[in-house]
């Protein structure tokens, strides 16, 4: 009986979950390209052999990996003293509040060609900047070291907004009484933030966490815009290669094998982050 | 140890939310505050915890003038309306965080929360949290806290206002035993006039900030000294009764006897008490309720009388009591 | 309701029944014909749009979708829309390094019913190139586009002819302060890099992909060298460290704003430098590539031509059309408006043409010489690694004959793999 009220769900979980992910799973043991006609042809795993040895899989996995690192664990730091500013009562706080969510409800593409012009060489304010400070240009978007920082700091402009609203909501849900009976206990404000306000946050952490380790690896949209890939794929992320491998060279047995993989790789991730989370939470607690 | 307010003034936005506080809590004496809701008890607890600062006045702690100091060198022992207890903390843990920001030692912390847990039979909880508790366990964990703090006075947030009236009951002696009977004043906030004569020895009866009246719970009962005190204090509550302008008569139900002279009633409706009545009668001079032991029928007439002595006179303007001079010896004012 | 009233409710019903009857049997007659083209040339042919639609009075009606203004987010669209199976469009302007793809995937129609010898030699020489897939036509040209080297005759006296020569004078013309850049070029890691790389190979004597698509040649001393001049431009100074991030854009506007002696562009750029904003007017000459001497001139062909899709349904009506926007008239307003390259012999005879535009000699010369990229279906893979390992050599990242051996490497991977499949 209560499955059947479950049933619903679960078939919308497998229509758009299930059936996606076996179909990539049976794509990439074929090989469907220009080559067979873009007919899917049995071939022994080819795709996958290939994969393996494809270094530009690797280094983009490597990049994309990288990115996500980088700009999950600054917009997680950012978004909490936002959020904890954010938290104080101001006057105004209501209008802040609000504008400091803008940047989220941009679509990405703009931004994206918003920051392209902003690192532009030789108009860009950045490059302005540095020519004025004399340092020269520094050709951030067309020097393969850099250039991905500049992708790093466009999604932090973006998406710091998305978690710092949920980690104020969890501020929220914490009574103030909690504080002040800390206080009378001994306790510093750093104490408080320690002992009371980061352990509360930690479902909210772990969700914020999660949402953009997978948002992030997935990055495309504004790799595409920002700098396509480039300079010498240095930017490059796996969600690029899988549409430029399908959309570009029409190879969708190995597009497939790619999002495929990545797909298991990401979930190792989620795995990894939420056992490491919860590792340090047990820690946190039992060391008090 | 002792605990005073002098002049004790606070506002927000410009609104006074406690005006004029002047009281001593002597040691070992416990002091309810008492008040309807809004009418500045918890901010009175708070301004003395030191969460909230004063516009004016000074408070002591121990002769010490303690209105600038931080509320960690204040050593009060709080105890939180809603307990506020660590979620995330086990029972011991949240009984040792304190001890550990204050620098105890592991073999110290470990002595004294082990103490505090028998001393109120929590042992066998010491590894659960907070949610994982019944009301009254996390009332006892929240008094352990307090007690562990070792005070220099206790101020307790309407601390069974979250409890079923049974439980209530259960740790009224629990608390008394724990901390009423210590050396500490003791600040206890209720908006319950029972629970305040029940465990205080004093009580501060507060209307919109003000002092209304203070005194022992006997005679803020026998000793009025305004319509709101008469009001507040005993339960059914008292009958005011209108016979000439600009005065008003109050007779507590409970004086109010049958007799053979006295005022015509009617019986309207009635509650059964289990040892009494309270009836609701009708009559010339308006409503009356009065106690009544014997059996009476609604729809019954009776007459009614009560003693003159039983008697309090109010200024129909001002509310005051005009009656007798209210004796105001300082014996009866300090305990 | 009264019997008059039901009556003419009759009547509304009858007449509304036949008028819709007749409206569709208008629209059985009516072949209607949808194009996708990019942006700028869904703006460019409206006009001959219009015309055809007079012409045919509403037996075929002509559509134009007008498409994104990238050729990468046109070439998105058209695939979605053929992915799906039935697409929106009939014939869709296409460049000409989709053609093997598209015509390797199944979705063009051959067009060699249409076509006979006579009309196929009305073609220019280079025009033909890049219309074909297993020896069948499966697209019809509209416009040629082939590298140009254009050059500042108030600073130069004639243009460079070989490589050396080409960052002799830009250094030159630097050192006396004349220009802040030499020459600018396309830098960027996209298909503009590849073409600019294909016409330096030619002129080095090297070679992409051998004639029937086997072998990658790029592993050799002509394709080293090729890099080699690529880096040295920048390195040596003749052009900026930026042109590593320049497409075409980039480029018209250094040359333009007279910063640059030289600019390997497309035939586009010289109606811009025609026009009233641009510095450096009536100062600019046209001519082919720089070569090794010995060794002739190339340009890489890039040209747009029209198919007609397998799911279109008005195969025979969408052939008429694209008959008409490729016509001798139409390509001679196109040239005489927009400036578009033409694609028949006939027009770059034109006597009046030659007079008014003496430009359409150059480009003769220039479509005589230029060869298609790698006419495979594997195209955009092996243009996708050269890209990014001339991305990687020209950002100092490897040395060019690390970097030419890798490109090697793996786009021989590609081809070989595929043919395996195959």
């Amino acid at each position: 009986m209560n499955i059947l009220l479950l049933l619903p769900a679960l078939i919308l979980i497998f229509i758009v979950f299930v059936i996606p992910i076996v179909r990539y799973y049976w794509l990439s043991i074929h090989a469907s390209s220009v080559m067979t006609g873009l007919i899917p042809v049995p071939n022994n795993g080819s795709n996958w052999l290939r994969i393996l040895s494809d270094d530009r899989f690797w280094q983009d996995l490597f990049q994309t990996l990288r990115f996500t690192f980088t700009s999950v664990t600054i917009e997680i730091l950012l978004a909490i003293v936002i959020a904890l500013l954010l938290n104080q009562k101001f006057q105004g706080r209501g209008i802040i509040r609000a504008i400091s969510l803008l940047p989220w409800a941009l679509p990405t593409t703009i931004m994206a060609l918003g920051w392209r012009w902003i690192f532009n060489t030789p108009y860009g304010p950045i490059e302005q900047i540095f020519t004025l400070l004399g340092i020269g240009t520094i050709n951030i978007l067309s020097n393969p070291h850099l250039a991905w920082i500049a992708t790093v700091i466009a999604d932090v402009w973006k998406t710091t907004p998305f978690i710092m609203i949920i980690l104020l909501a969890g501020l929220q849900t914490i009574p103030s009484d909690l504080y002040e009976a800390f206080k009378l206990e001994g306790g510093t404000e750093i104490q408080s933030f320690f002992k009371i306000t980061f352990p509360l946050l930690q479902p909210y952490l772990i969700i914020s966490i999660l949402f953009r380790i997978a948002q992030a690896f997935g990055v495309f949209d504004l790799i595409q815009v920002m700098t396509g890939g480039g300079p010498a794929n240095s930017t490059e992320s796996l969600g690029l290669y899988a549409y430029i491998n399908s959309m570009r060279f029409l190879d969708f047995g190995y597009s497939a094998t790619i999002i495929f993989l990545t797909f298991i790789i990401l979930i190792g991730f989620c795995i990894l982050g939420w056992l490491l989370i919860s590792q340090s939470k047990r820690f946190l607690s039992s060391e008090i | 140890m002792t605990l005073i307010l002098k002049g004790i003034s606070r506002s927000i936005n410009r609104n006074w939310i406690i005006k004029e506080l002047n009281f001593e809590v002597d040691d070992g004496e416990c002091l309810a505050i008492l008040g309807p809701s809004g009418c500045g008890k918890s901010s009175t607890l708070r301004v003395i915890a030191g969460l909230d600062k004063p516009d004016e006045g000074e408070i002591y702690i121990n002769n010490i003038d303690v209105t600038n100091v931080s509320p960690v060198a204040r050593r009060v022992g709080m105890v939180f309306q809603n307990y506020a207890l660590y979620p995330h903390l086990s029972v011991a843990s949240n009984l040792s965080l304190g001890l550990k920001v204050r620098g105890v030692s592991k073999v110290e912390q470990r002595k004294r929360v082990s103490s505090i847990l028998s001393v109120l039979q929590l042992d066998h909880l010491s590894t659960r949290l907070p949610a994982e508790l019944s009301g009254g366990q996390r009332q006892r964990v929240a008094l352990a806290r307090a007690l562990l703090r070792d005070p220099l006075v206790y101020l307790l947030d309407e601390p069974m206002s979250n409890l079923d009236a049974q439980l209530r009951e259960e740790l009224r002696p629990e608390l008394r035993r724990l901390i009423l009977n210590g050396q500490q004043p003791v600040l206890y906030v209720t908006h319950d006039q029972q629970e305040a004569m029940a465990m205080a020895d004093r009580i501060a009866l507060l209307n919109n900030g003000f002092l209304e009246q203070i005194g022992t719970p006997e005679e803020l009962y026998k000793n009025p000294r305004s319509i709101f005190t008469a009001k507040f204090i005993g339960r059914p509550q008292i009958n005011f009764l209108k016979f000439k302008d600009g005065l008003i008569t109050a007779v507590r139900p409970e004086n109010i006897y049958l007799s053979r002279e006295g005022y015509q009633c009617k019986v309207i409706y009635k509650e059964w008490l289990g040892m009494n009545q309270l009836l609701f009668l009708e009559s010339s001079l308006g409503s009356i309720k009065m106690i009544c032991k014997s059996d009476l029928k609604v729809n019954e007439k009776v007459t009614v009388n009560w003693d003159t002595k039983d008697e309090f006179q109010f200024d129909t303007h001002t509310g005051k009591r005009l009656d007798k001079a209210i004796t105001k010896s300082k014996q009866i004012i300090s305990r | 309701m009264s019997n008059k009233a039901l009556k003419l409710f009759f009547i509304l019903i009858l007449i509304s029944f036949f008028t819709s009857i007749k409206s569709r049997s208008a629209s059985f007659k009516t072949k209607r014909i949808n194009i996708l083209m990019p942006a700028p040339f869904a703006e460019s042919t409206k006009p001959l749009v219009d015309d055809f639609n007079k012409k045919e009075k509403g037996l075929i009606k002509l559509r134009v979708t007008k498409g994104p203004l990238e050729t990468e987010a046109v070439s998105d669209l058209a695939i979605s829309s053929l992915l799906l199976g039935k697409s929106p469009f009939d014939v869709i302007l296409i460049d000409v390094t989709w053609l093997p793809k598209y015509a390797a995937a199944g979705w063009l129609e051959p067009m060699d019913k249409w076509i006979n010898t006579e009309n196929w030699h009305s073609l220019a020489n280079g025009a033909r190139l890049g219309n074909t897939y297993n020896n069948q036509i499966y697209r019809w040209p509209l416009v040629a586009d082939m590298g140009l080297l254009y050059w500042r005759t108030d600073l130069l006296e004639k243009p460079p002819k070989t490589p050396e020569e080409l960052i002799e004078v830009s250094l030159n013309l630097k050192r006396k302060g004349l220009i802040t850049y030499g020459y600018v070029w396309q830098g960027r890691q996209y298909e503009g890099l590849s073409c600019v790389f294909l016409e330096v190979l030619n002129a080095f004597g090297g070679e992409w992909l051998s004639k029937e698509s086997k072998q990658i040649n790029l592993k050799s001393k002509e394709s080293n060298n090729a890099a080699k001049w690529l880096k040295e431009l920048i390195t040596s100074g003749a052009s900026p460290s930026s042109v590593t991030n320049f497409s075409e854009t980039e480029s018209l506007q250094a040359f333009e704003t007279g910063q640059a002696a030289l600019m390997r562009n497309w035939p586009y750029a010289w109606a811009e430098l025609q026009k009233e904003t641009s510095l450096v007017k009536g100062k600019v000459g046209v001519t082919t590539m720089v070569s090794k001497n010995g060794i002739s001139p190339t340009a890489t062909l890039g040209s747009w031509g029209f198919s007609i899709l397998k799911s279109s349904s008005n195969k025979d009506a969408a052939y008429k059309a694209i008959e008409f926007l490729t016509s001798v008239e139409s390509q001679k307003k196109l040239f005489l408006i927009n400036g578009y390259t033409p694609t028949k012999k006939i027009v770059f005879k034109d006597k009046e043409l030659k007079r008014t535009a003496p430009l359409i000699t150059v480009l003769e010369k220039a479509l005589s010489i230029s060869k298609p990229r790698p006419q495979t279906p594997l195209y955009a893979q092996i243009s996708n690694v050269l890209q990014t390992q001339l991305s990687t050599i020209l950002t100092n990242q490897i040395t060019p004959e690390k970097g030419m051996a890798l490109a090697h490497e793996k786009s021989q991977k590609i081809i070989s793999s595929a043919s395996i499949k195959r």
